[in-house]
């Protein structure tokens, strides 16, 4: 039928009444967010690299200064 | 039980519930306008924010993390059953075959719900990435930590006092229908609802429960559909006993106003709050 928004195709066995306790396990949950999340964690260790240079940059330019009082 | 707060940000009207199921609960609500929030879609998260701050503080929301629950509209969700001893990647290429997967621009999501026999089931959903994360956005832009973002439909199935049974919410505009199977959400369906017409209501009520009962009982299996399976329908207080029985006479199944879920505050109005509590009563 055309205009439905969502169509579930296979429809699962068992439809009866059931135990409060069995009904729950069968409750789904989802969070739509935890991906994102998952995501959001790679950039963070990008992050960690500019200190990294930093302390690169420091190191050289001290290297420098050295050889320039040698001079 | 955790006390939590609950956004429901799947409408037009901005619901918030604070508290926790057996325990105290506050709630409150605003309607946004079209240009800030549009069926569930936000417009303008710096616009939305305010109102969701306002509400936060009316409820006494202290908790900084919000679940929110998000219009089906954002969505497509599928029910399938696989062979019990399939892998991982045959359930993934199965789910990806039935979802609309655009590029990036959509996420998925997967889990399995139930073992039934030699089959296991999988509830699975593919939504729209920048979507979800505008109603996220304007959540922390109002200052709270957004921890859940779910589809509307999973909360309704949560609330729903039996496994198999329709549910219309006559709250929202346009009206929506949920068939719930197997404790699980089937069938989403939204239709226009004219409440002052009450000469056709219940014409409109049922063509509303009926365009989803019909398509279900045509899908494979859906012919075991409980024909006892009720309708609740989900308002402002109960339907008028005229109503039921023309609603009843059409479609066939019973109807009845949804009851007040389990150990509910008695002041909260859980025919507009139904999203609300459904996030409420998750385990996580």
């Amino acid at each position: 039928m055309p205009g439905l928004d969502h169509a579930t195709a296979v429809k699962a066995k068992g439809t009866g009444r059931e135990k409060g306790s069995e009904r729950r396990r069968k409750l789904a949950e989802l969070n739509l967010l935890s991906s994102e999340s998952r995501a959001k964690a790679a950039p963070a260790r990008r992050g960690c690299v500019l200190p990294v240079v930093g302390i690169g940059v420091a190191l050289a330019a001290l290297g420098i200064a050295l050889v320039g009082t040698h001079l | 039980m955790i006390s939590r707060l609950a956004i429901d940000l799947s409408g037009n009207t901005v619901r918030m519930l604070a508290g926790s199921v057996g325990g105290r609960m506050k709630a409150a609500e605003a309607k946004v306008p079209a240009s800030v929030m549009s069926d569930g879609l936000v417009l303008n998260s710096a616009s939305l924010a305010p109102i969701i701050k306002e509400l936060a503080a009316e409820v006494d929301g202290k908790e900084g993390k919000a679940v929110i629950a998000a219009s089906d509209s954002l969505a497509s969700f599928r029910i399938i059953n696989v062979a019990r001893d399939a892998t991982d990647a045959k359930v993934e290429s199965l789910v990806r075959a039935q979802l609309p997967l655009d590029g990036n621009r959509m996420g998925m999501q997967r889990v399995e719900v139930a073992a039934n026999g030699p089959e296991r089931t999988v509830y699975a959903v593919a939504f729209d990435r920048l979507k979800v994360q505008g109603l996220a956005a304007a959540v922390r832009l109002a200052g709270l930590e957004p921890s859940v973002v779910e589809l509307k439909s999973l909360c309704v199935a949560r609330v729903a006092p039996v496994p198999s049974c329709v549910v219309l919410d006559v709250t929202v505009s346009p009206a929506e229908v949920f068939l719930v199977d197997g404790s699980l959400p089937r069938l989403w369906h939204t239709f226009k609802v004219d409440l002052s017409n009450g000469a056709e209501l219940g014409q409109q009520l049922a063509g509303g429960a009926r365009a989803v009962l019909s398509f279900y009982k045509r899908l494979p299996g859906g012919s075991d559909y409980p024909a006892d399976a009720p309708v609740f329908i989900s308002g402002e207080g109960s339907p008028s006993p005229l109503l039921v029985s023309a609603v009843q006479a059409t479609i066939g199944h019973p109807i009845q106003a949804l009851p007040a879920p389990p150990r509910i505050s008695p002041e909260i109005r859980y025919g507009p709050y139904m999203a609300c509590l459904g996030l409420i009563m998750r385990r996580r």
